[in-house]
């Protein structure tokens, strides 16, 4: 039986890990960010107009922390949801990991 | 510097461990189509309800015990799928009858008999975007057809 160069064989798979593990964790990071932004933007302007709302006498002031802490609550789920979608994306890098060193270990074969 | 040699048959069995080792380490419950389509759908009639709420409670006490039956199979369907603990941390949060979102409100509504056009309106879009943080993780989910690739 012919023998191996596994030396050959990790450093090809360290390149194309270490490029795999950029590109995913990059795209995952952006994002999230992006998500957490928008999620940002409209607190903002949903906390201005239950302010004006309570100023001109259309919701409570028991209406508007109601509202506040229900704000508060779906900040929660945010942060929920994006701890759920990095385990995702390391599921899916561990996928690609596996299919990576499948194609290596067998083109190298 | 010193090369490492080894057999192909050693490669081989050393690959077939990793593989198998791999196989049921994933993390996450995968993409499931039955709750994508269960939770959208019972968002919709979540909202349908709230509107409800400028009226008296007790005129809609059956429609709002209906709604709870199905939102609990909704929800126990979703606790008993494995590796599903943050999707049930999301549903908990949201039907939490002490809390602010859709459980706190309808609680609310139960206790006030009736609530203010304005603030429905309000946490109406709070609710809505509570269920999409569930139906947004779970489309993001893995899909069956990327496992088997």
């Amino acid at each position: 039986m012919p023998d191996i160069n596994i030396q050959q064989i990790l450093e090809s798979l360290k390149k194309e890990v270490v490029a795999l593990a950029t590109l995913t964790f990059k795209q995952y990071k952006e994002a999230a960010s992006a998500d957490a932004l928008k999620l940002l933007a409209e607190m903002q302007v949903s906390i201005e107009k239950w302010a004006l709302q309570l100023a001109n006498g259309e919701i409570s002031k028991a209406d508007f922390e109601f509202l506040l802490l229900g704000q508060k609550d779906l900040i929660k789920m945010n942060a929920l949801k994006e701890v759920g979608i990095a385990l995702i994306e390391a599921d899916k890098f561990k996928a690609s990991l596996m299919k990576l060193i499948t194609n290596t270990v067998t083109g190298l074969i | 510097m010193e090369k490492k040699i080894i057999s192909k048959r050693s490669l081989v069995a050393a690959f077939i461990i990793v593989l198998l080792g791999y196989s049921g380490c994933v993390t996450i419950s995968p993409f499931d189509q039955y709750a994508y389509a269960q939770t959208t759908s019972i968002k919709v009639d979540a909202l349908n309800l709230m509107d409800l709420a400028n009226d008296d409670f007790s005129k809609h006490q059956s429609g709002v015990i209906e709604f709870e039956t199905k939102l609990r199979k909704v929800y126990e369907y979703e606790k008993n799928r494995p590796k599903n603990e943050i999707s049930v941390k999301l549903w908990d949060i949201l039907i939490d009858t002490s809390g602010y979102l859709l459980g706190g409100f309808l609680s609310r509504w139960k206790k006030e008999n009736k609530l203010n056009v304005a603030f429905i309106n309000n946490e109406k879009d709070l609710v809505g975007k509570a269920f999409d943080q569930i139906s947004g993780l779970e489309s993001k989910k893995i899909k069956a057809s990327e496992i088997s690739q």
